[in-house]
């Protein structure tokens, strides 16, 4: 009896694995099928798992690339960054402004002031947070796509990568190194198929010498938040939980910044990172005791709020103010996507 | 009713009650059912032959209406109960695989309907204003996720 109890255990594993690759197979086969966002009818090589990459920045290395981000001018365009990426292997590195070719302009020129100045203020921060890294939750919110003929960026056979998001918040295209999975140039859509941020690697060199180079440094102490209060940087608000994410989204990491007195009235900043392994959104909130807010009176806590919104560079920004406290959420998610996250706030 | 069964005679209490009664009839059913239960009763002592079933397995065979019996009538019934278990865990494991990352635990958001959504955005109203007019902390946020502030953008 013994052995037919073993038959039985093993048969049973079997038919569940039989049934989650068969469902696995029909749901890319459909959705590539129904042609959605930017996936070409005819790629093949459908992946049932998600690749793994490595990231410049954890490499002995100096990377040229172009940043392209739309322009929020009405006629439209690009505005393309060249930018400089420098890292030691050891966990620091560099990013600067070479040049920039703005919005209608045929030429690279000198980057303007505030260019200059946010470069050097959030390098670390858009090599952290803007450079793409794969988190979780990538085989269940995207179908993954590898194109079977390799592509050549900055003179480097690269296997190109097709996702889908199953959520329909925005596809990706991904090159990675076929050598090393470096991740060399990769662009990004939003739900109506057009691109927010397309990066792409120009010169590689990986026998770089580092000489006189300032490593980036974080802006202001911080630390990982803990609910327990035990935080050496202290937290005077009580933190507002979103009731809405968008689908396929869960929360990456959050942080307490030492931001206390950077603007009048401003206290510690609590900054929670959401993702769906690609996309991310930031929910940013600290106390604010300067008593200036958007409609002049500080609103009852059940009425509607006021909020202000605007957009940059493909980034979505909404701010608001709760009695004594200021909220803010950025992402590159839908418009409709960050005010209803905003708006689950209240 | 044990003492009924044993004595082949009914105590003479009884039976003068019943020849007090007359004329009196019982009614049809009630003989019906002491004689099916004299019979069982009569049945429970005794055994059937060893070959009783082999001769309705046949017959019943014939007619088609039973197949061989299976093996699985002779596990005993802690086999049984563990492959129940494990029916009941492969179940629980492959929905809770749909919800979750390779047992990570990680929690997805799901999605959300339209109506819940729309209560959401009826609690703010929005004002569009330009990139300049945003807080410092919410340009800074954006400049981090590659929302580059320039001059054309004002």
């Amino acid at each position: 009896m013994r052995w037919l109890f073993l038959v039985i255990v093993s048969l049973l594993f079997t038919a569940c694995e039989e049934v989650n690759k068969a469902d696995a197979g029909s749901v890319t086969a459909q959705n590539a099928t129904a042609g959605g966002g930017n996936i070409p009818d005819n790629a093949a090589g459908f992946l049932s798992e998600p690749p793994q990459f490595t990231y410049p920045e954890d490499s002995n290395i100096c990377l040229e690339r172009e940043v392209e981000v739309p322009s929020n001018s009405a006629a439209g365009g690009f505005h393309v960054f060249h930018e400089e990426l420098r890292a030691d292997g050891q966990g620091s590195f560099n990013l600067e402004i070479i040049e920039t070719r703005m919005a209608g302009d045929t030429v690279f020129g000198a980057p303007s002031g505030d260019v200059a100045i946010t470069y050097q203020d959030q390098q670390r921060y858009m090599v952290k947070y803007r450079d793409i890294h794969l988190g979780r939750g990538l085989s269940l919110n995207f179908n993954w796509t590898e194109d079977p003929v390799l592509q050549q960026i900055a003179g480097v056979d690269c296997v190109h990568y097709i996702v889908e998001s199953v959520h329909g918040l925005g596809d990706a295209e991904f090159w990675i190194d076929a050598g090393n999975d470096m991740l060399l140039a990769y662009t990004m859509f939003d739900n109506a198929g057009e691109v927010t941020l397309k990066l792409t690697t120009t010169i590689i060199d990986n026998t770089p010498v580092h000489a006189g180079v300032e490593w980036s440094s974080p802006l202001v102490d911080e630390e990982d938040f803990k609910s327990d209060g035990s935080n050496t940087i202290p937290l005077d608000i009580e933190v507002s939980e979103p009731l809405y994410l968008p689908p396929g989204f869960y929360k990456k990491s959050v942080r307490v910044l030492n931001s206390f007195g950077m603007l009048p009235g401003m206290g510690n900043l609590h900054v929670a990172l959401f993702s769906d392994g690609i996309h991310q959104l930031f929910i940013a909130q600290h106390s604010d005791t300067s008593g200036v807010n958007n409609g002049g009176m500080s609103q009852p806590p059940n009425s509607i709020t006021l909020a202000k919104f605007s957009e940059i560079g493909g980034i979505r920004m909404v701010e608001g103010n709760p009695p004594l406290k200021r909220v803010y959420v950025v992402g590159s998610m839908s418009r409709d996507e960050i005010h209803t996250v905003f708006s689950s706030l209240f | 009713m044990t003492d009924s069964q044993q004595s082949s005679e009914l105590p003479p209490q009884v039976i003068a009650e019943l020849q007090s009664m007359g004329d009196l009839q019982a009614p049809p059913e009630l003989w019906q059912g002491v004689r099916t239960q004299l019979i069982i009763d009569k049945l429970e002592t005794q055994q059937a032959p060893s070959e009783l079933w082999d001769v309705v397995h046949a017959q019943l065979a014939e007619e088609g209406v039973t197949a061989r019996p299976t093996k699985i009538f002779s596990l005993r019934p802690v086999y049984a109960a563990a492959a129940a278990l494990l029916i009941v865990l492969g179940v629980a494991f492959q929905s809770d695989w749909a919800s979750s990352n390779a047992g990570s635990g990680l929690q997805l958001a799901p999605a959300i309907s339209t109506e819940i959504r729309a209560e959401f955005l009826s609690r703010v109203a929005f004002v569009e204003v330009q990139p300049h007019e945003m807080l410092p902390a919410s340009r800074a946020l954006a400049a981090s996720l590659g929302g580059t502030i320039s001059e054309v953008n004002r």
